[in-house]
């Protein structure tokens, strides 16, 4: 008789009913493990979250301060009903993590969003041998081969030196969790003074407020002068553009950091900075190789495609059936 | 090559002329003079010999990144081009080695010469070394798809600014040469200041106005024109022979060889300012119609058969005096080519059909102009569909498309715009985007048609190329009418009326 699958691919999301718990489940249960605190992997409405020690700040401001969450180091084993749960190291995000299952002689990682190049700011990736390694692969096509981030930030440098030059305002949108974090970081250290819209601005104080390693940026507001603000980057979630205190900062040059930043028809004639928090094609096949995996599931993104690519390469590969995260029409980087 | 390929990225991405000079005068001033004698060489039209076909290249670049043919079509898909997913799918090199752009366009002109296999084999060569972003140069160089992305006017104004000169020096410079990528920088711009050329005068800027009563008009002092709203241009004879230097620095001899010709009438000391129309039999032809002839470098003979061109003389371009032995009045010379031109006293019943320049005769040393323009109209219009990015001066701004009823109770666009509409409005729309979009094509999101807007437009023109067969001018936003139904909005044989 077949043994039933250590995790099952159903409506609700991942789910592993030896240990009764789902992972980054997309409706309401009872225990959900979070990968990490990105909106389409860390939903409200569970009874129970367990994430990374790291992610808990993120799920506390995410998703209200009352919800029940257990916060777990790196490379901690716990245990539901005799299954193994540990997370390790995805790279994608602070607090972000791989989750490893493991029961009896099998064991299943499941990576969540990941990048294997490290970015200064996460704990980086780190290959988790198993037997079934289920893998995002929203940039999983061979256009999507990533500069490194070096050369990225050489370009936003002299992007923004001309802009100053101009006498215009440089605007970066990027995701408030992830992408925000990075370009501070890496901003700071090359000495270009920032500004943080909002929604970036609460994020970072709370991941700074729970220890982690990000510089200070001032927060935006009306009152500050042109003058000060051509000097500098102000940083901007991709929501709030249409603000009413935007037509004060005219003339502005606005881009995007993001992986689809690499396509032309993204950029649509204006700039942007392909800056990714994923995999890209190159990275997706190490971690697929390291990983040493007998049997891949591939999900979010070009699925079908990669996973058909992973067969000629003589994986055994196939799309995660019925998850729901297919439908999403954007991946939250 | 590198400093080339970043300011051709520039350029590409900038719809600002002011930005493209720049980056223009940047490179120019900095790069040695090799560099600079190609890139002019490249912008001013020369090509690199093509020797691979599209499906060549991207049937090499498949095997080199061991990519198959049906991964490949796939990644096309994602980029809507054959060339994009080329450029990007390639393995980034693991030692970049730069090359000189003079020293590339040597290899391709090589290129030419091998054959298949070896060229494949070079093609290889350089793609282990190049860097990724100068690619997309590279393959446009080699296919034969490479298009220089500037004007020649942008040119002009660049390298005038670096040499300190007139753009029109610059253009009498630089007209007639073959500039070829080995050409000597030095040798390019010889003439530059040994030629005598005059400077051409200001293009000026006249004062607009809607109504008679916005200007105290004596009876006597002034006279009215009427404004064809052609291309405005100077004539100008320098090295020989006749100039048509347009307002956005450009000569247009190429496109106007018979202009140059029926100058050859007029007298060779002064600068003669005016506009170029089309008239074909007694009607004048909208620029927009003929702007074909201005756009092409050179002109098919229907094209000029079908859009004959005559040169009218302004009455406010009076000839630069150091340059003018005789200042000669509007109504002593009459166009060029063509000798009806009404100089007549406008009265208010007959402003409607055209603009108008008003000049006070009374003044011989600086002669006033005032353009007296149609009062713009008011349309209520439906939001049809927004485009989320659309690029406008080099920032990404929604836009707006509006329709009216057509006789079969359907909308038909009439009007698109991004003017006149408050960041609050702006979000507020959005928001409604984001809930009623029925359609989406790429960033074009089409929404329910609920919301009315009093749109203020210029005025009207015929446009068979848009659905509704007309084409607002100018259009603003007013104000959101909330309290207006869509199906009250206006109607287009409503509109048809002001054509």
């Amino acid at each position: 008789m077949l043994r039933k699958p250590l995790i099952e691919f159903t409506k609700a999301g991942l789910y592993c009913p030896a240990g009764d718990f789902y992972i980054d489940p997309v409706r309401a249960v009872k225990r959900a493990v979070i990968t990490h605190g990105h909106s389409d992997h860390a939903r409200s409405g569970h009874e129970q979250y367990l994430c990374h020690t790291d992610s808990v700040a993120i799920l506390r401001l995410r998703l209200g301060r009352k919800i029940s969450v257990q916060g777990i180091p790196y490379d901690e084993k716990i245990r539901y009903n005799g299954v193994e749960i540990s997370l390790h190291p995805a790279g994608h995000i602070i607090g972000s993590a791989m989750v490893r299952v493991a029961f009896r002689d099998e064991i299943w990682v499941i990576s969540g969003d990941y990048k294997t190049t490290p970015d200064g700011l996460t704990v980086p990736w780190q290959p988790v041998k198993c037997h079934h390694f289920i893998t995002e692969s929203t940039f999983g096509m061979p256009v999507f081969r990533f500069p490194p981030a070096s050369e990225i930030l050489a370009d936003i440098k002299i992007w923004q030196e001309e802009n100053r030059k101009s006498g215009r305002t440089s605007i970066i949108t990027g995701y408030s969790l992830g992408k925000a974090q990075r370009l501070v970081k890496s901003l700071h250290e090359m000495g270009i003074p920032l500004y943080l819209h909002d929604s970036i601005y609460e994020m970072n104080e709370t991941l700074r407020a729970a220890g982690q390693p990000i510089p200070y940026a001032p927060r935006v507001h009306p009152d500050i002068p042109a003058a000060s603000l051509s000097e500098a980057i102000l940083l901007m979630a991709p929501s709030a553009q249409a603000q009413t205190w935007m037509e004060q900062l005219s003339p502005v040059s606005s881009a995007m950091a993001s992986g689809w930043m690499a396509l032309e028809r993204r950029r649509n004639g204006g700039f942007g900075f392909p800056m990714s928090d994923h995999c890209d094609w190159d990275e997706l096949h190490t971690a697929v190789r390291e990983t040493a995996a007998e049997q891949i599931y591939v999900t979010h993104g070009y699925s079908k495609i990669f996973a058909k690519w992973l067969c000629e390469k003589g994986y055994q590969a196939s799309t995660v059936e019925g998850n729901s995260y297919e439908s999403l029409e954007e991946i939250e980087e | 090559m590198k400093a080339f390929s970043q300011l051709y990225k520039k350029v590409k991405s900038s719809v600002s002329p002011h930005r493209k000079k720049e980056v223009l005068k940047q490179f120019f001033s900095v790069e040695k003079e090799e560099e600079c004698a190609a890139a002019l060489a490249l912008f001013f039209g020369y090509k690199p010999p093509g020797c691979v076909t599209g499906s060549q290249l991207s049937e090499w670049a498949c095997e080199f990144a061991e990519i198959p043919g049906w991964l490949f079509l796939e990644s096309q898909a994602i980029t809507n081009s054959e060339m994009e997913a080329v450029n990007l799918m390639l393995p980034r090199p693991e030692v970049i080695q730069e090359r000189s752009l003079s020293e590339l366009l040597q290899e391709i002109r090589k290129l030419k010469k091998l054959d298949l296999e070896d060229r494949k084999a070079m093609i290889w060569r350089i793609w282990r070394q190049m860097h990724p972003m100068q690619r997309p140069l590279f393959h446009a160089w080699i296919t034969g798809g490479f298009r220089g992305e500037i004007s020649s006017g942008i040119l002009h104004t660049a390298l005038a600014e670096i040499f300190n000169v007139h753009p029109f020096q610059v253009a009498c410079c630089l007209y007639g040469q073959k500039i070829q990528d080995t050409s000597d920088w030095k040798e390019i711009f010889k003439e530059l200041y040994t030629q005598s050329v005059p400077n051409p005068v200001e293009f000026s800027v006249v004062p607009r106005i809607q109504s008679f009563g916005e200007m105290d008009f004596p009876e006597t002092d002034w006279r009215a024109f009427k404004m064809w709203k052609g291309l405005p241009v100077q004539l100008i004879y320098a090295k020989g022979r006749w100039w048509i230097w347009s307002e956005s620095a450009r000569a247009l001899n190429e496109q106007m060889p018979e202009i140059e010709t029926a100058a050859e009438a007029l007298p060779k000391e002064c600068i003669w300012g005016g506009e170029i129309i089309s008239i074909c039999g007694e009607k004048v032809i909208p620029y927009t119609e003929w702007k074909s002839r201005v756009e092409r470098k050179k002109n098919t003979r229907q094209q000029v058969a079908e859009f004959p061109l005559y040169f009218l003389l302004h009455p406010r371009h009076i000839p630069d005096v150091s340059f003018s032995s005789s200042v000669l009045m509007p109504e002593e010379i009459q166009a060029a080519g063509r000798n009806d031109q009404t100089i007549w006293v406008a009265g208010e019943s007959e402003w409607k059909d055209a603009g108008i320049l008003f000049q006070q005769i009374s003044r011989t040393d600086n002669f006033l102009y005032w353009e007296l323009v149609p009062v713009p109209v008011r349309i209520f219009a439906v939001l049809m569909h927004v485009e989320l990015t659309a690029a406008i001066s080099g920032k990404m701004t929604p836009e707006f498309s509006f329709g009216v009823w057509n006789m079969h109770n359907t909308l038909v666009p009439v009007a698109k715009t991004h003017l006149g509409i408050s960041a609050r409005e702006q979000k507020e729309l959005l928001d409604f985007v984001k809930k009623n979009t029925v359609e989406k094509r790429g960033p074009v999101r089409v929404v329910q048609p609920e919301l009315v807007f009093e749109i203020e437009v210029a005025g009207f023109r015929k446009n068979t190329r848009k659905k509704s067969g007309i084409e607002a001018l100018s259009p603003v936003i007013l104000r959101w009418n909330r309290d207006i139904l869509a199906i009250q909005a206006m109607r287009l044989h409503e509109l048809q009326r002001f054509l």
